[in-house]
């Protein structure tokens, strides 16, 4: 338990929590993680560590077999299905594999976010213009997907990400298919949307990023935490 | 809610504008659905049209003896005239028969020597009656049986006919049955297919069903577009295939009409029930676009 034992005090709460896929899978074991608001950590590990199963943990995309989460002091264990969408509007995702709408262009797929929230149409003229400007893509909102770049595209989803202005950000292997320079800039914007007070959850098994941050750093292996560092590097 | 609504619609349109192809051939499968359902429609028409035809060709002779005089006759035809099975009695008299005779046999010696032999008229007035159903022949003749006139009644050709009209029952009869089971075989079959495209369409999207999820859509927000979707293919389904139906018609009429002595037209037929045919099509196809919509897109919540 940390020092601060008030737990309405964490962002993010992971009590014992274990999940298991059919038959014997154990993905995670005994996960005990207490998240401040606004810090910025950085979960590493090996594939098949189970690091993206506590993102889908965390956003509800999986049900944990045991143990509980608790996420701005709200108890997701055991939430139910249409309380879902509720849940994912205070957490912005970044995927991997991007995750846009293809036939949606960018402004599309970040007001889509918005939109779901049910925000009238004059919020969302006046704050997608804004948030693509954050990203560097107000000149390309127009364009759909096939034809952004990896890291445009990513910038894309940062930006929907950003729509509900949520106290959580997960970023699940960002740039994971971007080169060096995106990877950066990615990497930059993360560390600027974290300055402005939003949590920040990083998942990586890229060292130069982690040990560019001098973040918390935890390490997962065989689905259990093996290190949890403040200011750590990437040690595996 | 209007937001939402509005939403759902332009969400809609904007699916159906830009998967276009996509949506060209989920119409085109309904229309082709649809013009197979109602060929077999106007198949079905076309057979109960013939067997009517059929039916109304047939009729029944009551044959007076000569005896009777054409009043009574007359006045029978009245009483008879009342009776609703009734379609219509027509009097006969007894020089027209005999005309009818002699134009008939004109070449056989044997009996245009027999009617001279006579010299007078043999034969007595002829009711003839036509019914509005075959079933109600053997009713009006059972009611002729036991009536007062009974002893008036020389002969009747009905027991002729009978073989004849029960085979034109059994046959009738086949006709329906079949017709339904090639109807419901068919309507199956269209469900179907139906079915199948719409279910494919959804699939496709399938995996954008599982981002919206991910962003924080509800059910209904996915859902809603899907619906209007549907909706829109019922609605442009059916418009397209009533306009693509009529040109079809007008070039199968003349046919139609040849074989049904000018009596029955397809076409007129089409217009004088357009409004039911468009109603039945609308509402069956709206019906299983909704339905499949919403089991299909159900499919792919659980995110």
């Amino acid at each position: 338990m940390p020092p601060n034992s008030n737990l309405s005090y964490f962002m993010i709460i992971f009590k014992s929590v274990t999940k298991k896929y059919p038959p014997k899978v154990v993905a995670v074991e005994n996960i005990n993680l207490h998240i401040k608001p606004g810090e910025m950590v950085s979960i590493v590990g090996q594939s098949g560590t189970g690091k993206t199963t506590l993102i889908k943990l965390l956003i509800a995309e999986e049900r944990l077999t045991s143990g509980s989460i608790i996420v701005g002091g709200w108890d997701i264990t055991q939430i139910k299905k249409r309380e879902r969408p509720y849940l994912r509007r205070q957490i912005g995702v970044i995927f991997q594999d991007f995750k846009l709408l293809p036939k949606k262009t960018a402004f599309e797929n970040v007001s889509f976010a918005l939109a779901v929230a049910g925000k009238t149409d004059k919020v969302i003229q006046k704050t997608v213009p804004q948030l693509l400007r954050i990203v560097g893509l107000e000149d390309k909102q127009d364009r759909y997907p096939r034809h952004l770049s990896g890291g445009e595209q990513q910038r894309v989803v940062i930006a929907r990400a950003l729509a509900h202005k949520p106290k959580i950000i997960v970023a699940d292997e960002p740039t994971g298919n971007l080169d060096a320079i995106n990877t950066r800039e990615i990497i930059d914007l993360l560390v600027k949307i974290n300055s402005f007070g939003t949590t920040v959850l990083l998942v990586t098994h890229d060292r130069e990023v982690v040990n560019s941050l001098k973040k918390r750093v935890i390490t997962l292996a065989d689905g259990r935490i093996v290190c949890d560092v403040e200011k750590g590097r990437y040690v595996l | 809610m209007l937001v939402s609504l509005i939403r759902a619609i332009k969400f809609a349109l904007q699916n159906f504008r830009r998967n276009i192809w996509l949506s060209a051939a989920t119409i085109s499968i309904i229309i082709l659905t649809l013009i197979s359902v109602s060929f077999l429609g106007f198949l079905n028409v076309l057979t109960l049209q013939a067997v009517e035809a059929v039916k109304d060709r047939i009729d029944i002779s009551v044959y007076f003896k000569p005896e009777v005089t054409p009043q009574e006759v007359k006045a029978i035809q009245q009483k008879l005239s009342k009776l609703e099975k009734i379609k219509s009695i027509y009097y006969l008299s007894r020089e027209d028969s005999l005309k009818l005779l002699k134009e008939e046999h004109q070449k056989d010696v044997f009996i245009t020597e027999s009617l001279a032999e006579l010299g007078n008229n043999p034969l007595g007035d002829t009711l003839i009656i036509t019914a509005y159903e075959l079933d109600y022949y053997p009713l009006i003749l059972e009611a002729l049986e036991q009536s007062q006139y009974k002893g008036l009644i020389q002969d009747k050709n009905y027991k002729d006919n009978q073989a004849f009209l029960q085979k034109i029952f059994t046959v009738t009869d086949k006709i329906k049955k079949i017709g339904w089971i090639i109807s419901g075989v068919f309507a199956i079959i269209a469900i179907l297919i139906v079915f199948n495209t719409i279910r494919i369409a959804i699939y496709t999207h399938s995996e954008e069903i599982g981002i919206m999820k991910l962003v924080g859509a509800d059910n209904w927000f996915i859902r809603a577009p899907f619906l209007i979707e549907a909706v829109l293919y019922a609605c442009i389904g059916t418009v397209l295939t009533l306009l693509i139906l009529y040109p079809i018609l007008e070039l199968i009429d003349p046919y139609i009409l040849s074989f049904f002595d000018n009596s029955f037209s397809l076409t007129a037929y089409y217009f004088s029930h357009l409004t039911g045919v468009a109603l039945w099509q609308f509402a069956g196809v709206l019906v299983l676009t909704i339905a499949v919509s919403f089991m299909a897109v159900g499919r792919y919540l659980d995110v």
